[in-house]
């Protein structure tokens, strides 16, 4: 292999190694954590439900159904 | 703010083991939460309690709900007042006692306030050493 060739590999090398730092978790690059891509309630509880105007009902009866005991209801944003 | 509020209010949650629903919304209303979408793991991680049922309501239904059925002075606890004048219903909590129903009109809290975080203080003073969340004595 000649000097310039081995010269070439290298810095690709050295970029291809760049661009998996700059990727991987803890390095401070742009990628995001597994987390971040999903949308799982803590366990025991039931799985996350959407709402909306259709499915309001849903919510209202879940509320009902617990009105054997208090309930606190929380609004809030995720940031 | 939102998320400083859940991770107080879980660590008062810890301490409490009365017989209590409760019920997480989640919606959009900054900007910084539009960019997000559904909440995370992380996020709804933030109240792990097993008596806790999480929801995501991406129109605001709910917020809209009670900013319609919601008695003027009621309101004024639990939402602000956005730009445009509406009143957004975001980061409060509010208590039902036992017995109360959400029928033709979203019901009239017992108890509640916002922010969170500074309703968990409020919460801490009320419950002190014996949590009694049933006894709703209303913030409003």
């Amino acid at each position: 292999m000649s000097a310039a060739r081995l010269g070439l590999t290298a810095a690709v090398l050295v970029a291809v190694l760049g661009q998996v730092a700059v990727l991987a978790p803890g390095t401070g690059g742009a990628a995001s954590e597994p987390d971040d891509l999903t949308h799982l309630t803590p366990p025991p509880q039931p799985p996350l439900a959407v709402i909306g105007p259709e499915s309001i009902g849903v919510l209202r009866d879940h509320f009902n159904a617990l009105a054997d005991r208090t309930r606190m209801l929380l609004l809030l944003s995720p940031t | 703010m939102c998320l400083r509020g859940a991770s107080a209010l879980q660590q008062l949650l810890e301490r409490d083991s009365t017989r209590l629903a409760i019920i997480v919304l989640w919606e959009h209303v900054t900007v910084s939460d539009r960019k997000m979408g559904i909440p995370t793991t992380r996020v709804l991680a933030r109240l792990s309690d097993r008596r806790a049922r999480q929801f995501w309501d991406p129109q605001r239904v709910v917020s809209y709900t009670m900013a319609r059925d919601l008695p003027r002075d009621t309101l004024a606890s639990v939402a602000e007042i956005d730009s445009t004048g509406a009143a957004v219903v975001w980061d409060c909590l509010a208590l039902f006692k036992p017995g109360v129903r959400w029928d033709d009109r979203f019901p009239i809290p017992n108890w509640g306030g916002r922010p969170v975080i500074d309703v968990v203080d409020a919460l801490n003073r009320k419950w002190g050493n014996a949590p009694a969340p049933a006894d709703t004595g209303a913030k409003r």
